[in-house]
């Protein structure tokens, strides 16, 4: 009897300890996970729901269906803010992550003085807040009298209007968002260069392969998932530009520098359409699932 | 600068070559010119704080008479160190608490096998595409009602659930050796204390990226405490700069000098971490 | 669904915080009051005496970014919880706040009040025969130009009507200086500057019932004239609204005039110190010999109660208190020169103050008094805002004539706002 009551008390303690040990990777996701779902996965549910209705603040919020998302695919405002985002996210990560590669392998390289000066200088417009930013760049942009347009007429060469020509506002955009984000991605590259062997450079080297063979066969094959990695990074940035536009240009002039993140904002903050906002949102995170894939299907295959 | 590419693998090659200092310098020299230009709205940026409002816009690059009236204005005139306190603050202890959650749950991520796991890293995952304003009207609706607005802790907290923090975590969690682990184990080892003593200090790269992914997040956030915060006491840096910016005209000087004193403390814990963070980054990002 | 969800959290959320709420009950009724640089010196200038007369309220005035605290604003709007007791509006936004449903209904404490407010300021807070909030400032335009660059070339002030407005322009253009500034390109932030020029010739873009003017000749050939004034005529200074370039031509001394509300004065004040005494005001010119004296505004602020304040007599007595009282609105000119709204305060010899930088000028006595401020009706301003912004900046990038702009901003209001 006493042997049953031990062998009970053994099987439950065996029992609680086999349950304990299933409870532990959920109790060391907890901490995460509560927060996470209070501040985020929490709201963004509640938006999805509000995406369907047409809520306008504390007035009583009307299921509507499907009318949001007819009315985004109807307003060629919206397509307009995909096709400049478009174009925008392209360019910008293209340039981006050349520009930022490219530093990196002039700071991962034997040749460079001033090494850690110079990363130093790179990174420090990342530190700089964005209103102050918008500022410096309204002075160096200004028409005429702008550091940019001064430098220009100096070297004679012409001299837009970088905020006002709506042909030219999306560059003006696109040289302050690289600006900002320059150091920060060249970092994130010389970091993964950093990573490679030099035992591995040095073999090929030795094997009388030329500098530039082994950077272009060597060095960026291995450097693949960082690349991948940045690409997809900046591209959701990309995808999501709002504050620089914002500050610099409020979309103008004439869209020509409207993002969706902008039409967004004006639904939500300016209209208060918030049930609307809550659906462009939706779009808009399907769109950057969408191009996550499809760069991680491109770049991500030729990798095996 | 894109032939700054090109340009470098020349000079490397002469280099290599002929082994001639005067590659090295060229090179330096043109990775420099581009670091001028990057760097000449910063420098101007410093120069203006030392303008007075009327110097400001008369286009000459030194001040006429070099002046602190700006800087004496931001301390004496707005709470600006008091903001700076706040900023330092939550971006510090997000920063502590996101590498702690991200790097407890990570390792969860990694190292265990349970129920539901690939659906909660998916949602994780697909939850960074969503632009965050769409979780500020209705999560603003909620911490009023708790009665959260206005408090340190609304600052924090989301900020330490990053969900790209536990991604990388996560990644290199999957390097930590098996054998190390079971062999704790069998020494009898608690779960918590494996990874308090054996898991985490592995980690150490890993936590300086995360920090300072996290750091710089909290750093440069803007909407988010603009919308929670109620009192000047109790603004960030960004946002307590902004309302330097006014209603029609800009406080210029102020606001130089502001992002001159505002960005030394990053900078600062940037050269500190910087060993880490990049350390973290090749042997999370790579794996 | 909804309903149900919010009831819950609600519940919850009263619970937990029923013995915090019970704890803070006995002690003064704290209210807080948003407002920004200029708004915030008045109100801290009046907040003593506030208090003084209401031993029982405290005033908590935070100072925010304008534009900060309308995104601030309308979220604590859409939550219907955790806004300010009272916050100062733009008041282009103003209707859509309203059309929230969050702004507090305060129709019985203004009706009595109506014959102390114009009555352009009266109707933007008046909607379908309520008012909400309560009217703070008017910002009816001027002219600023500078004396001695005007009586150099010869130029006669007043300048009575547009038509001698131009003339002058012309003299002045010959020596490459400008008689004026032009929000081009325009984008939203211009699109106030087209509507001072509307404003001041009665060129309503809606009527009073919402509806858009159709084939709104008048408009039409208001814009003509603003587009001329640019590209016909040379004579405005061409630059985004606010643009460092504007205030470089300032001190270069190439503006000699800038037709702007008063408040817009602390800029020149600001940016151009050394050519104080230099500068004038002079009333917004007619848009014809016999034309009414009439002018248009530029800006403009009210003070917004949301519904959800749980301080309401407390809101209601400090806006009042702010919007509706001789001398803290007589306070607001001298804080920013911002003309009062509330009527018995322009009777304050405060206003008729010499300044030193107009060379000893009242700006009310010498430009505003001898104009009335248009009515102008604002609906789903944030939209049309942004529809006439693009068409302004289409036809000033050169891609259509002014008439034909104005006809596809007619056309895009209506079908855009369903007006």
């Amino acid at each position: 009897m006493t042997a049953a009551i031990a062998h009970t008390i053994h099987k439950a303690g065996h029992s609680r300890r086999r349950l304990r040990r299933a409870l532990i990777p959920y109790l060391f996701l907890a901490p995460f996970f509560l927060t996470f779902l209070a501040f985020w996965l929490g709201p963004i549910i509640a938006s999805f729901v509000y995406s369907f209705t047409d809520w306008r603040g504390v007035l009583q919020a009307r299921f509507i269906g499907l009318a949001n998302y007819e009315r985004i695919y109807e307003d060629p405002r919206f397509w307009l803010a995909l096709r400049n985002t478009a174009f925008y996210g392209l360019v910008y990560v293209t340039l981006l992550n050349t520009l930022a590669l490219a530093l990196a392998l002039a700071i991962d390289s034997t040749w460079l003085r001033f090494r850690n000066g110079i990363k130093i200088g790179f990174f420090l417009p990342v530190t700089i807040s964005l209103v102050v930013a918008a500022v410096m760049f309204e002075m160096i942009f200004a028409n005429g009298v702008g550091l940019l347009n001064i430098t220009l007429k100096a070297l004679g060469l012409p001299q837009p209007d970088w905020l006002g020509d709506p042909k030219v506002a999306i560059w003006s955009i696109i040289i302050l968002r690289i600006w900002r984000a320059l150091g920060y991605y060249a970092v994130i590259y010389f970091a993964g260069l950093q990573a490679i062997p030099s035992d591995v450079k040095e073999a090929a080297r030795l094997d009388g392969c030329r500098p530039w063979q082994v950077t272009w066969h060597m060095t960026l094959p291995l450097l693949k998932p960082v690349i991948l990695f940045c690409i997809i990074m900046s591209t959701i940035w990309a995808l999501e530009l709002f504050d620089e536009a914002w500050v610099l240009t409020k979309g103008g002039p004439a869209d020509s520098t409207l993002t969706i993140v902008i039409y967004l904002y004006q639904a939500g903050f300016q209209y208060i359409e918030l049930g609307y906002a809550a659906a462009v949102s939706y779009v808009l995170t399907f769109l950057i699932v969408i191009a996550a894939i499809a760069q991680k299907l491109l770049i991500g295959r030729e990798q095996q | 600068m894109m032939e700054l590419a090109k340009n470098n693998t020349r000079h490397s090659k002469r280099r290599d070559s002929f082994a001639l200092p005067i590659g090295s310098y060229l090179g330096t020299l043109l990775v420099l010119g581009v670091l001028a230009i990057a760097m000449t709205p910063v420098l101007w940026a410093i120069l203006s704080a030392f303008k007075t409002r009327s110097d400001i816009f008369a286009g000459d690059v030194w001040p006429r008479t070099w002046s602190i009236e700006n800087f004496r204005d931001l301390l004496a005139k707005t709470l600006y160190l008091r903001w700076m306190f706040n900023s330092l603050f939550v971006a510090i202890i997000s920063t502590v608490l996101g590498v702690f959650f991200c790097s407890l749950g990570g390792y969860a991520f990694a190292k265990f096998e349970f129920p539901g796991k690939t659906v909660l890293f998916w949602i994780v995952i697909a939850s960074v595409s969503i632009p965050a304003f769409t979780t500020v009207i209705p999560l603003f609706g909620w911490l009023a009602r708790l009665g959260l607005l206005d408090t340190y802790l609304v600052l924090i907290l989301p900020f330490a659930a990053n969900a790209f923090g536990i991604f990388l975590m996560r990644q290199y969690c999957i390097g930590v050796p098996n054998e190390l682990l079971d062999a704790g184990r069998i020494d009898g080892c608690g779960e918590f204390r494996l990874y308090w003593a054996v898991v985490l200090p592995l980690l150490r790269p890993a936590l300086g990226t995360v920090g300072i992914l996290i750091f710089i997040a909290s750093w440069n956030s803007y909407i988010w405490p603009l919308v929670m915060m109620r009192t000047d006491d109790m603004l960030t840096l960004p946002v307590g700069v902004a309302s330097l910016k006014g209603d029609q005209l800009p406080e210029y000087g102020m606001l130089m000098a502001a992002s001159v004193l505002s960005s030394l403390p990053i900078i600062l814990a940037f050269l500190i971490m910087q060993r880490q963070f990049i350390a973290g980054l090749t042997q999370g990002a790579v794996k | 669904m909804l309903k149900i969800t919010r009831r819950a959290v609600m519940l919850t959320v009263s619970a937990l915080t029923a013995a915090g709420v019970a704890f803070s009950a006995e002690a003064k009724t704290k209210i807080t009051y948003w407002a920004w640089t200029e708004h915030v010196a008045a109100a801290n200038a009046v907040k003593a005496e506030f208090e003084k007369q209401n031993p029982d309220i405290e005033v908590e005035i935070s100072n925010l970014n304008p534009f900060d605290l309308q995104d601030k604003f309308l979220v604590a709007m859409a939550a219907g919880v955790g806004g300010p007791d009272v916050a100062l509006i733009l008041q282009r936004r103003f209707d859509a706040y309203i059309a929230t449903g969050g702004l507090l209904d305060t129709t019985k404490e203004m009706a009595p009040l109506k014959e102390s407010y114009p009555p352009a300021v009266w109707s933007t807070i008046a909607y379908d025969g309520k008012t909400y909030g309560i009217p703070y400032d008017q910002n009816p335009s001027a002219f600023f130009y500078r004396a001695d660059i005007f009586e150099a070339n010869g130029i006669k002030v007043p300048l009575e009507t547009w038509e001698d407005f131009v003339a002058a322009g012309k003299v002045l253009a010959q020596k490459g200086i400008f008689i004026t500034h032009v929000s081009a390109p325009s984008g939203v932030p211009g699109v106030a500057n087209l509507v001072e020029y509307l404003q001041s010739r009665n060129a309503e873009i809606f009527d009073g019932s919402g509806k858009v003017v159709k084939n709104n000749a008048l408009a039409r050939e208001t814009l003509r004239f603003y587009y001329d004034l640019v590209r016909t005529h040379k004579i405005a200074f061409e630059s985004r609204n606010n643009a460092p370039e504007f205030f470089q031509a300032v001190k270069d001394g190439r503006i000699a005039g800038y037709a702007v509300p008063s408040w817009a004065v602390f800029r020149l004040q600001k940016e151009a110190p050394d050519q104080s005494g230099k500068w004038r005001a002079m009333p917004w010119p007619k848009w014809g010999k016999d034309a009414p004296a009439t002018t248009g505004a530029w800006g403009g602020n009210v003070l917004a109660i949301p519904k959800s304040t749980k301080n309401r007599e407390a809101a209601l007595k400090w806006a009042m208190f702010i919007g509706a009282n001789e001398v803290t609105q007589t306070r607001i000119w001298e804080e920013g020169h911002l003309l009062p709204a509330f009527e018995p305060a322009l009777k304050s010899p405060v206003l008729a103050k010499g300044e030193e930088y107009l060379g000893g000028q009242s700006i009310y006595e010498a430009a505003l008094k001898p104009r009335t401020l248009n009515n102008f009706n604002y609906y789903d301003w944030g939209k049309a805002e942004v529809i006439i912004g693009n068409e302004l900046d289409l036809m000033f990038g050169g891609k259509k004539s002014p008439e034909q702009a104005w006809d596809d901003i007619e056309k895009q209001l209506i079908s855009q706002l369903r007006r």
